[in-house]
């Protein structure tokens, strides 16, 4: 196994840069995507979509991935927090996160999580969502160590039949 | 781009008369101008439009795909095979978790639509004719059972129709099963049972049968007899039904109780596991590909056995509420059935029947006009007095216009404009009412969301009957005396019975949608103090309000008797939607709600007490805060960025946004919760046990209280009280249980006062930090977050880690010896916060939030609770 210090992160630039990944993303997915929902991700976004490369027998190898979108979102409720006259808020979504099982706990995932969440901030995002299924107990305890917040349960949001909860994390 | 000659001459006609032409080489040649990878897209293709695309020949999104496997698993199904009875049992059971699969939430592609013989084409003449046939346990037993199973899903569906569900319960039906199962009418597929009965008894009593047949005929036996009572039920409990035929109720409720006793003795008796016997292809896992289907649907799998019986014996539990609804005779009796209901989360098709009844064709409960509904809603909650005045303005409008009344403190200039504007209201309101029965019927998240999304339209309601009762004070008060605006907008004169009602709505609903977040696990152990908070401060306004409308109507009372017509108190109306409601009936229905609501606030203070001293001694903790030990890199960046009061801030706001822009109660801010938790510092963490224990006993004191008081006047309101006093004494063993655990009894982290375990953990938050600078915020936010308490103590140990640098004059020397006093003071400070952590660890219990747990009837209950876990913990 490669040493921590050889984890390089980067962001797509082309076309090549998205095969493995979207293997490693399978391996992890109860149903395929098809070819369209990658792209209709990184052609829009490509500094939203970033790897994790590791060296391993003199190839590098992609231990993680991290693909995301970032859109208007009209706003249904004042809340208080942001300004009333601000009808319109920039919200981040976190559309897919994959690490290989052989790299997990070296804090790859809440890397690529990070440094997506700052892009996003950069950008002007004002909020950042995704879900995760109620039950993947891991992933729930890394995004809420990084704040974000459970906002609501979407009953049967899963092909399988699970449940999801909303993640927020307001910027 | 254009199509050349040479293509126009591959044009091809197939059998049918279609023309098809080969475009190959003009993909080719159009493709040829795009990157690898390169997507083509309008504007407004959205990511729902890329998730449900497919990949043509990409055997895992195209259904319509065949492989060599599906060939070879297609190749074993045959329609024509001739079925024995443990063929027809096996098929018959797989069907029947099917079916319960789908009640359960899961898609007819996935369930029932797998089995071929829904796609044959042609059914076989001997099918339902009752004459002797080659594949008679096809064509005898099996079909005529599927038909059956058909006509109870139609049944299913039509209810489905209505659109009470949504789409996510995953119930979708689809066309060309439908016309399978309509080939015969209900009384054609009784028939053809009739005639599967004769022949399963006939070998189960012949003699020159296998005697395995035979027990297989039995058991067929049964799901026949079951079935025909499930498709009987499933008709005379219809909404249609029902309306039609007034008898349909006891008739089907009826057949429910011998559907549920059959089913019982049927459960009692086990089946060998080897009587059944597969037919293999029968069932079409990759059914899909015969259907239109957006996505691509996994096969998921079935219930066991044992499962799909328990769940069917749930939804028959569930059907069998239908009588009680039906037989309410209150508005708050069904307030607190739906209440219950809705706890219970029955399966889609149960939910939807209960809506549809509670309101089809603009009739509640199948009778009432919804106008009528909420005037009896708000008259069991406000009293008769407004109503006795409404009814009088109503009968006697012309004495009311020339002021020749027998009651003369009424000055109205036009009594019916005022009644017109108090049946717009009502129209309004009855909306309000009508969707809030609705809610209840829908899966818990969505109760939720509609919930906090339809409190909004509650406000604005309450805000329109609060202008509505200012009017009707004022109008209504003596000529002599005519009030003046000033005290129609004054609570303590105007009793605001319009208002009152929707405010006490509106504070339910708050209540609920809180309640929800617990039961659906969306709040993490650290909110909790937050969210009891948020809890109990709504439940002492609620307290607060019911409060207040109980004086205005017992201040009322008996003041208004010369305007109602003793014969109006007397008269039994045919329904009691419109019977009369006196006074002493709706002081007992506040009183139950008083009791109630103070049990839930003493509850809820009492929680969050708890849960705020197990945040102090760190059984609670913040995700990031778990990780403050042995902090280092991004993880104490982390710590160290959640840890800040504008973080807590965000959260706070987050969570509470909706209750933040409504009217009413008040909105706590956080700077006010932050002054409340702030009352809490001087007292060490065993003292807020101690507090908290007493809350809980007063919880039950009310509770048992609540109880005597209920007499005759139950309406379900009795078990209710009664499982919140277990959820209070459950809570209360469970704390007796940690206060008096050794480990913690000598605990010395549960003598630290709130303010010195905050000083404590900012210091070893700020300790672990590399800077001095990000440690003075730590600490700076740690003085907002206690209002100042223990500042002293945080500024005396505040850590300061910049490096010394050597100097060689004689006032850097002093210099030195000061930040080395300085340094002793910290490291002083440091020992004293270490101590403070090693005893919160040293605590050796773990706490479980949770909000079934300590109830045995978690299934219909939902509470605040909690439970010590017996095991020591291993976090930390």
């Amino acid at each position: 196994m490669a040493s921590d210090t050889a984890i390089e992160y980067t962001t797509y630039e082309k076309e090549t840069d998205l095969l493995p990944a979207i293997k490693l993303i399978e391996c992890d997915l109860s149903e395929p995507y098809s070819i369209y929902t990658y792209r209709f991700f990184v052609h829009q976004w490509p500094e939203l979509c970033m790897f994790a490369q590791l060296a391993e027998g003199g190839e590098q190898v992609c231990a993680g991935v991290i693909i995301c979108k970032m859109e208007e979102h009209r706003r249904r409720m004042m809340d208080g927090y942001f300004a009333d006259d601000k009808e319109v808020l920039m919200r981040g979504y976190i559309g897919m996160v994959a690490v290989d099982k052989r790299f997990r706990g070296r804090g790859i995932g809440r890397r690529l999580v990070s440094m997506a969440i700052e892009r996003m901030r950069h950008m002007g995002a004002d909020e950042i969502t995704l879900e995760a299924e109620t039950g993947n107990k891991g992933a729930l305890a890394m995004y809420e160590a990084m704040g974000f917040i459970r906002e609501k349960r979407l009953y049967r949001y899963y092909i399988s039949g699970a449940d999801a909860f909303r993640l927020k994390l307001w910027l | 781009m254009t199509v050349t000659d040479a293509e126009t001459r591959c044009i091809e006609r197939d059998g049918s008369g279609m023309e098809w032409l080969d475009i190959s080489s003009l993909m080719t040649l159009g493709t040829s101008e795009l990157g690898v990878g390169e997507l083509l897209k309008t504007e407004s293709m959205t990511l729902y439009m890329a998730l449900t695309s497919m990949e043509v020949m990409e055997p895992r999104l195209d259904m319509g795909m065949l492989t060599e496997e599906d060939k070879h698993e297609i190749a074993k199904w045959d329609v024509n095979r001739v079925l024995s009875l443990r063929e027809v049992l096996w098929i018959t059971q797989k069907l029947f978790y099917c079916e319960i699969t789908w009640h359960s939430s899961a898609s007819l592609l996935q369930t029932l639509y797998m089995c071929n013989y829904f796609t044959v084409q042609e059914i076989p003449d001997s099918v339902g004719s009752g004459r002797g046939a080659e594949n008679p346990g096809r064509d005898l037993v099996l079909f005529p059972m599927i038909f059956a199973l058909g006509a109870c899903c139609l049944q299913v569906w039509k209810e489905y129709l209505k659109e009470n569900i949504y789409a996510e319960e995953d119930v979708h039906f689809g066309s060309q099963p439908v016309e399978f199962f309509n080939q015969f009418s209900h009384s054609q597929v009784i028939e053809m049972m009739g005639t599967a009965r004769g022949y399963l008894q006939e070998i189960s009593t012949a003699d020159n049968v296998d005697v395995r047949e035979q027990e297989a005929a039995g058991v067929l036996l049964e799901y026949l007899e079951m079935r025909v009572l499930w498709l009987k039920t499933l008709t005379f409990l219809s909404v249609d039904c029902m309306i039609d035929d007034p008898s349909a109720l006891d008739q089907g409720t009826k057949c429910l109780q011998e559907l549920r006793a059959r089913h019982s003795a049927f459960q009692n008796n086990p089946i060998s596991d080897d009587l059944a016997v597969m037919v293999a292809g029968c069932f079409d896992p990759k059914c899909m590909r015969k259907y239109p289907s957006m996505a691509p649907v996994k096969p998921r799998p079935l219930l066991t056995h044992v499962q799909s019986h328990q769940a069917f014996d749930s939804l028959l539990n569930d059907l069998s509420l239908v009588h009680p609804l039906l037989q309410a005779e209150s508005v708050e009796s069904l307030i607190n059935f739906f209440t219950c209901f809705a706890n219970q989360q029955p399966m889609p098709f149960v939910r939807s029947l209960m809506a549809s009844i509670f309101l089809t064709n603009n009739l509640v409960l199948l009778r009432y006009s919804p106008l009528s509904f909420i005037k009896r809603a708000i008259r069991e909650i406000s009293g008769p007095y407004v109503w006795d005045v409404l009814e009088y303005m109503e009968r006697e409008p012309a004495r009311l216009a020339t002021g020749n009344t027998r009651v003369s403190q009424i000055l109205v200039q036009d009594p019916l404009a005022a009644v017109s504007r108090i049946d717009g209201f009502c129209q309004e309101a009855a909306r309000n009412l009508m969707d809030w029965f609705r809610i209840m019927c829908q899966n818990a998240p969505r109760q939720r969301r509609i919930c906090l999304k339809y409190l909004t339209s509650w406000d604005v309601l309450q805000g329109e009957a609060e202008e509505l009762d200012s009017w009707l004070y004022v109008i209504s008060s003596s000529a002599d005396n005519r009030a003046s605006e000033m005290e129609a907008v004054n609570p303590a004169f105007n009793p605001f019975w319009f208002s009152s009602w929707a405010y006490h709505m509106k504070l339910m609903m708050m209540e609920n949608a809180l309640q929800i977040g617990v039961r659906l696990d969306l709040y993490l152990d650290y909110e909790l103090p937050m969210i009891y908070g948020y809890g109990a401060q709504i439940l002492q306004s609620h307290f607060d309000h019911l409060r207040r409308m109980e004086t205005m109507l017992a201040g009322k009372t008996g003041q208004n008797k010369q305007l109602v017509r003793e014969q109006s108190r007397r008269v039994e109306h045919k329904w009691w939607v419109g019977q009369y409601v006196d006074e002493s009936t709706c002081l007992r229905h506040l009183s139950r709600w008083l009791v109630y609501v103070e049990a839930q606030c003493h509850l809820a203070t009492a929680l969050w007490l708890v849960s705020h001293a197990c945040e102090r001694l760190r059984l609670v903790r913040a995700p990031w805060a778990r990780r403050l030990q042995g902090l280092s890199g991004d993880a104490l960046d982390t710590c160290r960025q959640q840890e800040t009061n504008d973080n807590q801030a965000v959260r706070y706001a987050l969570r509470f946004r909706t209750f933040s822009r409504l009217n009413s109660p008040t909105p706590l801010t956080f700077g006010g919760w932050m002054t409340t938790v702030g009352q809490l510092d001087e007292s060490s963490a065993s003292e807020l046990f101690a507090h908290a224990s007493r809350t809980l006993g007063k919880a039950r004191m009310v509770l048992d209280d609540g109880c005597n008081m209920l007499g005759n006047m139950d309406d379900g309101w009795r078990s209710k009280m009664q499982e919140l006093r277990y959820v209070a004494v459950a809570n209360s063993v469970a704390l007796a249980k940690l206060q008096n655990l050794s480990d913690v009894v000598q605990n010395q982290a549960l003598q630290v006062s709130g303010s010195l375990a905050l000083a404590h953990r900012q210091i070893l938050l700020g300790a672990a930090q590399p800077n001095a600078g990000e440690g003075s915020q730590s600490t700076s936010a740690s003085e907002k977050e206690t209002g100042g308490c223990g500042s002293a103590m945080t500024a005396a140990a505040q850590p300061s880690f910049a490096s010394a640098s050597v100097s060689k004059s004689k006032a850097k020397r002093e210099k030195k010896k000061r930040r080395a006093a300085k340094q002793g003071q910290e490291q002083g400070a440091l020992s004293k916060a270490s101590e403070w952590l090693m005893a919160t660890d040293n605590l050796g219990v773990s706490v479980v939030w949770s909000c079934c747990d300590a109830s045995p009837q978690a299934s219909n209950w939902h509470q605040f609770s909690f439970v010590i876990a017996d095991k020591p913990a291993s976090s930390s």
